[in-house]
């Protein structure tokens, strides 16, 4: 699994890094999504997913 | 209750549940056909931008779609529109059509949500509002351009969003509110301060413990006389006062509904085979033990790929601390867990937080105002049971 993040999509709701803390974050001055993990780890992959789906913007695409 | 992979799951209502759920199945393998029964035209939407960026013109209707074309074909589901269910046979397993059609299903979704709750005293008039659908939001859309004074009744988060956006475009708001603080029912009393003052300092005008006793149009709504006696006027009224669950439908079908489609924490209700999700069902909260309706869209969501995961064999349970945000002016207002009788307020350099305790030690909430990582933080310390003296020391920290 790949993962890429849409900061122009992105409104900084944060739900990202409460499902996948360990994956996602948010930069300090924009506010906007990051990616700490690009390929995660196989044990991630349900955090991830659960990620990918309470984004309410859909700033999250998992390539699978 | 695992189901064969090829069996046939009808949901019914086409929300984010249907939405959300399709996708879910998909994802843990189940083959057989998914049918999604909703009694609007429009395919599944996505609600919480209707009060927000639809009514502000920053997301078109096409833009809140949460299955496009493309993936109702590659996830093949069956989107059977304008289609109300009118009951329900659970020995026959079959859903009974308002058209007198019949549906066969081996899984039941009930997914029929909720609708806004309407007031004895308020007039089906032109320029009078409810906020649920699509269609409500375009309506109000439309109407806005021409509108100078618009009234809000209710404090709750339909009224206070449409008074941040109406407020953008310059229009007089005033919001009534029944109770002494606005989302008093979520918040409790005192942190309804922080959000009297988001409203306030825009020039909006809050009136809590007041009450709309008449409303006076004759073609069209001309505004509210409230219960001291004064007049308000308006052009236009936004009713915003909650929202019922749709359960007429389920009447006789033998399922057990108390406020909502009574739920355990999976999802599954009195009967065999059916389940419900979102604003239309009571779950149990398998964390805060809590047992009520959450008509919030994280919860929604929850629930969805819980019914998901049980469907094709899996035990999660909904264990997850509630959370929502609203969309108000520039800021987003977020909130995890519940009210508890104790708080605490900081003002911190992006805006006031807010914790929560059970006044047993233990924290058991957070409302953040513009500070998303804060409230993600909170979120985490509620799930984890952190205590007050820890809490007040995060807070500090912030």
């Amino acid at each position: 699994m790949k993962v890429s993040v849409d900061q122009s999509v992105c409104r900084e709701y944060a739900n990202c890094i409460v499902e996948a803390p360990d994956v996602f974050d948010l930069e300090e001055d924009s506010g906007k999504v990051v990616a700490l993990v690009v390929e995660p780890d196989p044990a991630q992959f349900d955090e991830v997913h659960a990620a990918a789906a309470a984004c309410p913007v859909r700033a999250i695409t998992l390539h699978e | 209750m695992s189901t064969a992979a090829g069996a046939h799951v009808v949901v019914v209502g086409g929300g984010l549940v249907a939405a959300t759920l399709t996708r879910e199945l998909r994802r843990l393998g189940h083959t057989g056909p998914i049918t999604i029964v909703s009694d609007e035209a429009e395919v599944p939407y996505d609600r919480p931008p209707l009060s927000k960026q639809v009514l502000a013109g920053t997301v078109t209707p096409e833009e809140t779609r949460l299955l496009k074309p493309a993936d109702l074909e590659d996830l093949d589901v069956t989107l059977r529109l304008e289609q109300p269910a009118a009951g329900l046979n659970p020995v026959a397993r079959e859903v009974e059509l308002a058209d007198g059609g019949r549906l066969g299903y081996d899984v039941l979704v009930v997914a029929t949500g909720s609708r806004a709750r309407r007031l004895p005293t308020v007039p089906e008039l032109s320029g009078v509002h409810h906020l649920r659908s699509l269609d409500d939001a375009t309506a109000i859309a439309e109407a806005l351009p021409g509108v100078r004074r618009l009234v809000v009744i209710g404090a709750g988060f339909i009224g206070l969003e449409v008074a941040a956006v109406a407020r953008n475009r310059d229009i007089e708001v005033t919001v009534v509110e029944t109770a002494a603080r606005p989302l008093s029912r979520v918040l409790g009393e005192d942190a309804g301060e922080v959000v009297i003052e988001l409203h306030e300092e825009r020039g909006v005008e809050v009136r809590c413990s007041a009450t709309v006793v008449e409303v006076r149009g004759a073609d069209g709504v001309e505004g509210v006389l409230l219960d001291g006696g004064e007049f308000l006027p308006a052009d236009l009224l936004l009713v915003g006062v909650g929202a019922v669950p749709n359960t007429e439908w389920l009447e006789g079908s033998g399922i057990e509904i108390d406020n909502g489609v009574v739920c355990d924490d999976r999802g599954r209700t009195s009967l065999p085979h059916v389940y419900a999700a979102g604003d239309v069902a009571r779950w149990r909260n398998a964390l805060t033990g809590a047992h009520a309706r959450a008509e919030q869209w994280q919860s929604a969501l929850e629930q969805a790929s819980v019914v998901a995961d049980a469907v094709t064999g899996g035990g999660r349970v909904w264990d997850t601390v509630p959370y929502f945000w609203s969309d108000q002016y520039d800021r987003k207002l977020q909130f995890c867990g519940a009210a508890g009788p104790v708080s605490e307020r900081r003002d911190t350099a992006r805006g006031p937080v807010v914790l929560f305790g059970d006044g047993d030690e233990q924290l058991v909430g957070v409302l953040t105002v513009g500070n998303p990582r804060a409230l993600a933080q909170g979120r985490r310390l509620v799930a984890a049971g952190t205590a007050w003296p820890q809490a007040q020391e995060w807070l500090a920290g912030l």
